[in-house]
């Protein structure tokens, strides 16, 4: 099954968030980026909390592997690939130029982007859903995070949501 | 090349505010020793604060530090410790730790900071803004006499959105004794009143943005045995467990504010500090916006709750409780101080005591300003915590605290147009209750600190039990503040509070007999009716409690002792979770025992600080109304049991049975020969 306009084969696992059982602890957050790289560093955490502590506005966001994928589309060193197991739109790094299109791209319709830079290696990371394990959901502890997956694909983020705007 | 280093990020900020200098201390010079948190802060108290200091002086130091864990994945690896004089014990001032959850200390790290010392006295209002290992003294004019929300609220708008920021309120500016630091809406360094020696220096916040990282020695390893961790926390592995344990204690049941969510009124949620699986932090939203949003934690709860139900009638916990908890998160007053609970419990605080001296005919409407009578009403709240923060009236004197301000009162009859038979009962009352099961009040800082009486200390245990006591009078003779390992040994040595397994159960029993027999060797371990066991028992919760403090994880988790899923409840078995959490973090290889070691070396040194300061056995005793009270059972506290534990645990200590002071042999073993020869010096050490 092919996205609406695209032709590029939807995800088959997404991430589910209910935002009210979101306490911000940010353990997805640090587990994300320990995972991916090794280090704790949410700047490099896949999944983000925006955090409003003093209005108590807590929100975790999440890569919605659009049925059409912006960032797959603007990226212009076909970087980014569809993950056969999982369908997530995933970056390679090896092929990543860094120039943040894809960002810009996501930004467009998301915010904050779900694509973020990671500055000291000069590339593009993004959710590739752990290869169907995903470690936030994992380590989730109120239940705020779920992976949903289907065989026969799911609509998901661009163009079936609307905005974000930050 | 330097070698990578993990866990620590390796630099101290310090900042005068006297000379606004700036420098960094190599963390490196403690982590061997010391590791972090409340270890490394005591170390650089005792190198840097001298004994004679007052609170307010500005030779006292604010020592915030955080430990190789915070920043991590590790659960509940989000808090930070701090070290200074405190104003709040009486009757002299000395040193204290103050904790805080809320999410600054990973962000201090991300920073490029393991810690923070603050020293000195700035001429005017300043803040600290610390921008990614870069740190300014900046200009606070316009942030002094602003709440807590406010000023937090005007650094975001200045230095965005991201930063975290530890402010002080109104109590601090005027140097309140129960003045707290405050993060978010209501983290806070809450015991021993740190907010008035940040206002002291003419500090109004520290705030910080980091987007830095921390290096990891073995990930996986910290992934693994952090999901360990967690699944004895919150779930069995593969079921979707309702996993907080307020929720499934119905969290709001039974309260008005669940009415309030029910009416489409009130939006009710979950809060947790960085990194932890517990989320202890309730948070409201009211629909009409009259108070602002926030979240709460239970001591601030439950400090009104009674008050408002008597005043109001139906259910607790309405809007005036939070309300209450609100205006001492935005003033920056400890909650604890204002406490109040029914005269047959043992959690009594400062408005008890207020009231007491109120139908005593010490406090009057008069004399105070205050409307005595309506007290539990907002409208009293909201006035008596106004006349607090800003010191009107009684006020002034409140804001010493109660154990000061019943001596002012005693001491200045005149002033309240009392006789000074009836002053003298506004100490009277504050030092012993008349009624033996009433107790003292909780917000009484003992010399040298202690509560006098925790919620445990005579027992109101459901069945009588005298389970708490003997441990826990050894804990508040002993401990340099209130002794807060009273709650490690609340909830993780007897298991209060997990109600899978309800105290008096066959399984509690079992559960608790299987602990006692391994780490004891007796079954009857932790049977309240004797002091067998009970010095062991206190020496091994107090290096437990430092061992987390020194990384710095929570202890609302740690140790992780029991598990409502596991067949025996039995959780961390060998309570290796934090030394494999510290050796996969930091790829330094250190055994459970070994970090045990470190934590006694902590101990010796906290107590070498308190004797330099000068505390000695003496002062390791309970106050008098201590020993008065009556339990269910109809137990009081035997004076020579508890002095034959007292000698015991000074010498499984190698302390000195006679001074209380630690012996040269034992600094020595323990690598504290500085401390030896200091005491030494000042004529302190024994033989």
């Amino acid at each position: 099954m092919a996205g609406i306009e695209s032709g590029i084969p939807l995800t088959r696992g997404v991430l589910v968030v209910e935002k009210a059982l979101c306490s911000a602890c940010r353990t997805c957050e640090s587990v994300c980026a320990v995972f991916h790289h090794g280090v704790a560093d949410p700047g490099l955490s896949r999944i983000q909390v925006t955090a409003d502590f003093l209005n108590i506005e807590f929100s975790p966001k999440t890569c919605y592997q659009c049925t059409d994928p912006l960032c797959l589309q603007a990226c212009p060193s076909d970087a980014i690939h569809v993950d056969p197991k999982t369908g997530a739109r995933v970056i390679n790094a090896d092929e990543c130029i860094g120039c943040e299109a894809c960002i810009d791209a996501c930004g467009e319709y998301f915010q904050p982007p779900r694509v973020r830079l990671d500055a000291a290696r000069q590339v593009a990371i993004k959710c590739d859903l752990c290869s169907g394990d995903p470690q936030c959901v994992r380590f989730c502890p109120t239940g705020a995070l779920r992976y949903e997956y289907s065989e026969s694909g799911i609509q998901s983020g661009h163009p079936v949501k609307e905005k974000e705007h930050a | 090349m330097p070698s990578p280093i993990f866990g620590w990020v390796g630099k101290i900020l310090r900042v005068n505010l006297t000379t606004g200098a700036t420098e960094v201390v190599e963390t490196a010079r403690y982590t061997h020793q010391y590791i972090g948190g409340r270890g490394m802060a005591s170390r650089i108290y005792w190198e840097e604060v001298p004994p004679d200091c007052r609170a307010f002086d500005p030779e006292n130091k604010l020592i915030f530090t955080t430990g190789p864990l915070t920043g991590t994945p590790a659960p509940s690896a989000g808090r930070t410790n701090m070290a200074f004089k405190s104003p709040k014990t009486y009757s002299i001032e000395s040193y204290a730790h103050s904790h805080a959850g809320g999410h600054w200390g990973p962000e201090l790290k991300y920073a490029g900071f393991d810690g923070l010392i603050v020293e000195g006295q700035a001429k005017q209002p300043v803040y600290i803004w610390i921008d990614n290992g870069r740190a300014e003294i900046l200009d606070a004019k316009h942030l002094w006499g602003r709440d807590t929300f406010a000023t937090q609220q005007e650094l975001a708008r200045t230095h965005g959105p991201r930063i975290r920021s530890f402010v002080i309120g109104i109590a601090g500016e005027k140097l309140h004794r129960n003045a707290v630091i405050l993060t978010d809406t209501d983290s806070a360094f809450g015991d021993s009143g740190p907010g008035g020696v940040m206002g002291s220096k003419n500090l109004k916040a520290i705030a910080v943005r980091g987007e830095g990282r921390i290096g990891i020695a073995r990930p996986r390893e910290l992934l693994e045995t952090s999901y360990e961790l967690f699944r004895l926390i919150t779930r069995k592995e593969g079921e979707p467990e309702p996993p907080h344990p307020w929720r499934r204690m119905g969290g709001w049941a039974g309260t008005k504010m669940e009415e309030e969510q029910q009416r489409g009124e009130a939006e009710l949620g979950l809060a947790a500090c960085f990194g932890c699986p517990v989320a202890c932090r309730r948070t409201v939203k009211l629909r009409d916006q009259s108070m602002p949003a926030g979240a709460l934690q239970c001591s601030a709860m439950q400090s009104y709750e009674e008050l408002e139900k008597r005043y109001y009638g139906g259910k607790t916990w309405g809007r005036t409780t939070f309300r209450a908890s609100q205006l001492a998160n935005m003033y920056g007053i400890g909650s604890r101080e204002l406490l109040w609970n029914e005269a047959t419990r043992e959690d009594r605080g400062g408005l008890n005591w207020v009231e007491d001296c109120y139908q005593n005919g010490v406090l009057t409407e008069e004399n105070t300003g205050l409307a005595l009578g309506k007290m539990g009403s907002q409208e009293f709240i909201e006035e008596y915590m106004r006349k607090l923060a800003y010191r009107e009236g009684i006020g002034d004197i409140l804001a010493e605290g109660i154990p000061r301000a019943a001596e002012y009162i005693r001491d200045h009859p005149d002033e309240f147009n009392l006789t000074p038979q009836k002053a003298a009962q506004a100490y009277a009352l504050y030092e012993k209750a008349t009624d033996p099961r009433m107790g003292g009040y909780f917000g009484r800082a003992g010399r040298f600190g202690g509560y006098t009486l925790h919620r445990w200390g005579a027992s109101e245990y459901p069945l009588g039990l005298r389970i708490h006591s003997p441990v826990c009078q050894i804990f508040t003779a002993v401990d340099p503040r209130d002794a807060q390992t009273q709650h490690d040994y609340s909830i993780h040595m007897v298991a209060e509070g997990h109600s899978w397994m309800p105290p008096g159960s066959d399984v509690w029993r079992n559960t608790l007999e299987n602990f006692a027999e391994k780490w004891f060797g007796s079954k009857q371990a932790f049977e309240a009716s004797t002091y067998d066991y009970k010095p062991e028992i206190a020496i091994f919760a107090q290096h437990l409690n430092l061992e987390k403090e020194n990384l710095i994880l929570c202890d609302w988790i740690f140790p992780v002792t029991y598990s409502r899923y596991t067949s025996d409840y039995l959780g961390d078995r060998e309570l290796t979770g934090p030394s494999k959490l510290f050796s996969a973090v930091t790829g330094i290889n250190k055994s459970r025992d070994e970090m045990w070691a470190i934590a006694e070396r902590c101990w010796n040194l906290e107590r070498a600080i308190s004797c330099r300061e000068g505390r000695r056995r003496q002062d390791d005793w309970l106050l008098p109304g201590y020993f008065d009270l009556i339990d269910q059972q109809g137990h009081t506290i035997d004076r020579e049991e508890f002095r034959r534990a007292m000698d015991r645990y000074y010498q499984l200590r190698g302390w000195d049975a006679e001074t209380g002071v630690p012996t040269r042999i034992k600094l020595e073993e323990l690598g504290l020969v500085d401390a030896a020869d200091d005491l030494a010096a000042a004529g302190a050490l024994p033989g």
